[in-house]
């Protein structure tokens, strides 16, 4: 069993007092009065648990050049903490630090690492490890009348919106969205959302569960090659059935805002396969399918055993390498980069592909 | 020597588990957060505790418009409580619409909201916050040690606070989550119906202006709660019987705006400059000196009292198309609400109170979202009467005025037509006092739809219009049609169950004890 104690406030549990700052003072006849306000707390708050369960095996063949190892687990959190909503004045604000629910998390991880070749002059190894997870909110803590889940992932534009929630049966923080209207030729229609309870009103009861942030499948791999005084590295990395919603795009499609306030604003390319005249912030239509091969690094490098004499049997060597990092992306996500925690992506600002040139003399 | 090792190790364990409790025992070292021990020591104390009260009604929190907002979840600004306010009693009716797409905007403006419309649980919320901190300085007020000359008028001060908080959430949710100063933090609050709350709101705001040392007109600072504005809220409360409990009360609203009458406020009829009228001082960036007519009034401050609602959203949100921001003392307008035709034509061109902005923009609303379709409001300025402009061009300085005496003398002469208690002559000359104020010409008789539309020409943009068309029958039905209603251009009836707004589902999940609104 572990616990969580990186979550919250310092002063979650007891009651204190908040001076007010400027622009939240107030006047009584004139006179400037600064204000303290009493904050909310938690007298009950617990640590978070997780009891986990795990079997694995370790196993290697053709004399250990193929190793590996297999892991089964499962993670049984309680008392989940979150900074959730609390009943309305139960309490001096309306969210606390609270234990809200209960989660598992089951998956199977499969790590191989092999010798593929082993000679005097070459050596070459690889490495590749897949994992599966998945994920689900067992229980709630507050009470299951009219059950509606807690919501969670606030986005950029327009204020109040947000495209989570965590709900009994579902994963933690699955996206709770509109879904899109298209027209025969697959683009989406304006200020369409399907009505799926069939009320005559398209409004928050019409929000649905569509995927998860995060992946079912991760996958690793990296190689090391070495031949004479030569040495190749390479490692990738990729994910499956991860969902991003591409908060650039729904932030900065909408046609309206083109021209405000006399200066014309930034529109992002994806304007044009929209074409909303209006931002469309809760819509299915920017959630996307975050799946991505990433080649991560590439390293080639050569080195001179004996450079120079430093005396007796003794050598400086030299070893000169090229490095780039960040090579591509192999991905259908529209956006920057489907790598995002928590999967919402505010980002605009593309991840650098570094080239770097070194030589190391040893002495 | 084994014996050694054992009580040596379980010294070391017992010295590490001390110490870990005493790691966990800490206080704050912000200078702003404090402990109530270190907090509230003097009278001052108190009073700055009282102080924040007024701050949760002008303010989004504890640091400026936005800045750490002391509801969470919401955005600052979006849900502050006079803002929210507007939403449920101005944006929901003919009075104005609003093009932004922000969360449940729309929805409550073509009253097409539910029970999870999370604009409605902005303002909800923000109502039991403010009645958990009049709680909670009634709590910490009773419990303490420090003398408090003023602790009784304090008291009674949190207690009017909380009854304005219980009005507001009996006219728009009804059957609601309640709890007094005897419950503590953390008790999850019991259920009390519309009726219930009713009694409880009628004994409690009677017994304050009865028997409380809360201060009177003639003692009370400005921007503080006085009886007067007490008999108001009971006024609001007898005045709205039918609606809260099935039955009418007409003769005790009469009898406690007669009461409210001798109080000694008059119509604003003098100008304060040249630059403008009676009528629209009391909406101008220095109106705090309109209390002859002005009963409470939430106060702004261009830099010590800063938020996105209030009066500041009236200036701001109101300002767009051709208006020349520089004309109502701000930077630029949000462009954001205009009036629907079937308000705008409740005016006549002479009338004082139609401050309106017609160039640029069209009588229709065809375009929901384009500010430029629908009249626009001038109501509320952040210009001095003399025609300066406020102190700061980003937030208002302009009060809110929640209570005024124009509504004592429409509310009376709405009584004139079901009470005896207030003649048909006085009450016929109510509203000829507010129309000559307006340079209108007096009328000869007056009936239930001509107060309605008096009170809409005279108190539009002051959070009454709501409970007004409610209070005719007119607000969900088909009796009264205006654009968007319902969601369509032309205007339809919605369902009658929209006379209350619901209990969020988000706090149905957290409160076992609520029940739904019917309908929802």
């Amino acid at each position: 069993m572990t616990g969580q104690q990186a979550v919250g406030g310092y002063y979650d549990t007891f009651a204190t007092f908040y001076t007010n700052q400027i622009g939240s003072y107030y006047q009584f006849d004139g006179t400037q009065i600064i204000p303290m306000t009493a904050k909310g707390y938690n007298a009950d708050l617990k640590w978070e648990t997780t009891t986990t369960y795990n079997v694995g095996f370790d196993f290697g063949f053709l004399n250990d050049r193929l190793t590996g190892n297999i892991d089964l687990y499962k993670r049984d959190t309680k008392d989940l903490l979150s900074y959730v909503q609390v009943a309305a004045l139960s309490n001096l604000t309306n969210y606390l630090n609270t234990n809200i629910a209960s989660m598992t998390n089951t998956g199977v991880e499969l790590e191989l690492n092999g010798v593929l070749v082993e000679t005097r002059d070459m050596s070459w190894t690889a490495g590749f490890n897949v994992a599966w997870n998945h994920n689900e909110i067992t229980k709630l803590n507050a009470s299951s009348k009219n059950k509606e889940g807690v919501r969670t992932g606030g986005i950029s534009g327009g204020t109040d919106n947000w495209v989570q929630k965590h709900d009994v049966g579902h994963p933690m923080s699955a996206f709770y969205v509109y879904q899109q209207v298209y027209d025969e030729a697959g683009k989406p229609i304006f200020g369409q959302y399907v009505d799926r309870n069939n009320d005559g009103v398209v409004n928050e009861s019409d929000r649905y569960f569509y995927h998860k942030p995060t992946a079912d499948f991760t996958f690793g791999f990296n190689t090391n090659f070495s031949y004479k005084n030569w040495t190749a590295a390479l490692s990738a990395h990729a994910s499956l059935g991860n969902y991003v919603y591409n908060n650039v795009a729904s932030n900065s499609e909408m046609f309206k805002d083109l021209w405000v306030n006399n200066f014309v604003s930034n529109r992002v390319r994806s304007a044009l396969d929209s074409n909303f005249d209006d931002a469309m912030y809760i819509s299915d239509y920017y959630v996307e399918n975050g799946s991505f091969l990433k080649l991560d690094n590439i390293t080639v490098g050569y080195t001179f055993p004996k450079l120079f004499s430093l005396g007796a049997d003794r050598h400086a060597s030299l070893n000169v390498f090229g490095t780039v990092q960040n090579i591509c992306t192999l991905t259908g996500y529209k956006g920057i980069d489907p790598e995002v925690f928590g999967g919402i992506d505010g980002t605009v600002y593309p991840r650098p592909r570094t080239f770097v040139v070194g030589a190391k003399l040893n002495f | 020597m084994k014996t050694i090792k054992y009580i040596l190790s379980s010294l070391a364990i017992a010295a590490a588990l001390t110490s870990c409790v005493k790691d966990l025992n800490v206080t704050p070292i912000d200078p702003n957060l404090n402990t109530a021990d270190k907090a509230l020591t003097s009278a001052a104390d108190f009073e700055a505790l009282l102080a924040s009260i007024y701050t949760g009604y002008a303010t989004s929190g504890y640091y400026g418009p936005n800045g750490d907002p002391s509801i969470s979840g919401l955005d600052g600004g979006m849900s502050q409580y006079v803002r929210g306010l507007f939403h449920l009693c101005e944006l929901s009716t003919d009075v104005y619409v609003c093009g932004w797409n922000d969360e449940g905007v729309p929805d409550v403006c073509k009253m097409q909201w539910d029970a999870s419309t999370g604009l409605i649980y902005s303002i909800y919320s923000r109502m039991f916050f403010q009645i958990a901190h009049c709680n909670e300085f009634i709590r910490e007020a009773n419990a303490t040690s420090v003398a408090l000359p003023n602790k009784d008028e304090w008291i009674a001060e949190a207690r009017a606070l909380r009854a304005l908080s219980y009005y507001h959430a009996i006219d728009n949710f009804g059957n609601v989550p309640f709890a007094d100063e005897t419950s503590l933090v953390g008790q999850t609050p019991r259920r009390i119906t519309r009726a219930e709350l009713y009694t409880w709101l009628e004994n409690e705001l009677k017994d304050i202006i009865d028997n409380s040392a809360l201060a009177d007109r003639a003692t009370a600072q400005y921007g503080r709660i006085n009886k007067s504005a007490v008999k108001m809220i009971l006024a609001k409360l007898y005045l709205n019987a039918k609606v809260y409990t099935g039955t009418a009360d007409w003769d005790k609203c009469a009898l406690v705006l007669t009461d409210l009458m001798d109080d000694g406020y008059t119509l604003h009829t003098t100008p304060n400059g040249g630059v403008y009228s009676a009528y629209q001082d009391l909406f101008l960036a220095d109106n705090d000196t309109c209390t002859d007519e002005i009963i409470f009034a939430i106060q702004q401050d261009g830099n010590d009292t800063q938020s996105y609602g209030v009066t500041n959203y009236l200036v701001f949100a109101f300002t767009g198309g051709s208006m020349d921001a520089a004309d109502l003392g701000i930077s630029s307008g949000w462009a954001g609400c205009r009036m629907t035709p079937e308000f705008y034509n409740k005016f006549t061109a002479t009338d004082d109170r139609a401050i309106f902005w017609t160039a640029g923009q069209t009588t229709d609303v065809a375009d929901f979202g384009e500010f430029t379709n629908g009249i626009g409001f001038q109501k509320y300025k952040n210009m001095n009467s003399d025609g300066t402009a406020g102190v700061n061009p980003g937030f208002v300085d302009t009060d809110f005025p929640m209570f005024r005496y124009a509504d004592v003398l429409l509310m009376a002469a709405e009584c004139s037509l079901h009470s005896t208690s207030i003649t048909a002559t006085d009450g016929l000359n109510y509203v000829n006092q507010i129309r000559a104020r307006a340079g209108m010409a007096p009328v000869a008789t007056i009936d239930e739809q001509a107060v309605l539309d008096e009170r809409a020409r005279e108190l539009y943009l002051e959070l009454w219009r709501r409970q007004d068309l409610i209070r005719a029958g007119q607000f969900t039905t088909n009796a009264y049609i205006w654009q968007w209603k319902g969601g369509v251009h032309d205007g339809q009836a919605v369902e009658d169950y929209k006379n209350l707004y619901p209990i969020p589902n988000s706090d149905l999940m957290v409160n076992p004890n609520l029940e739904q609104n019917e309908g929802y």
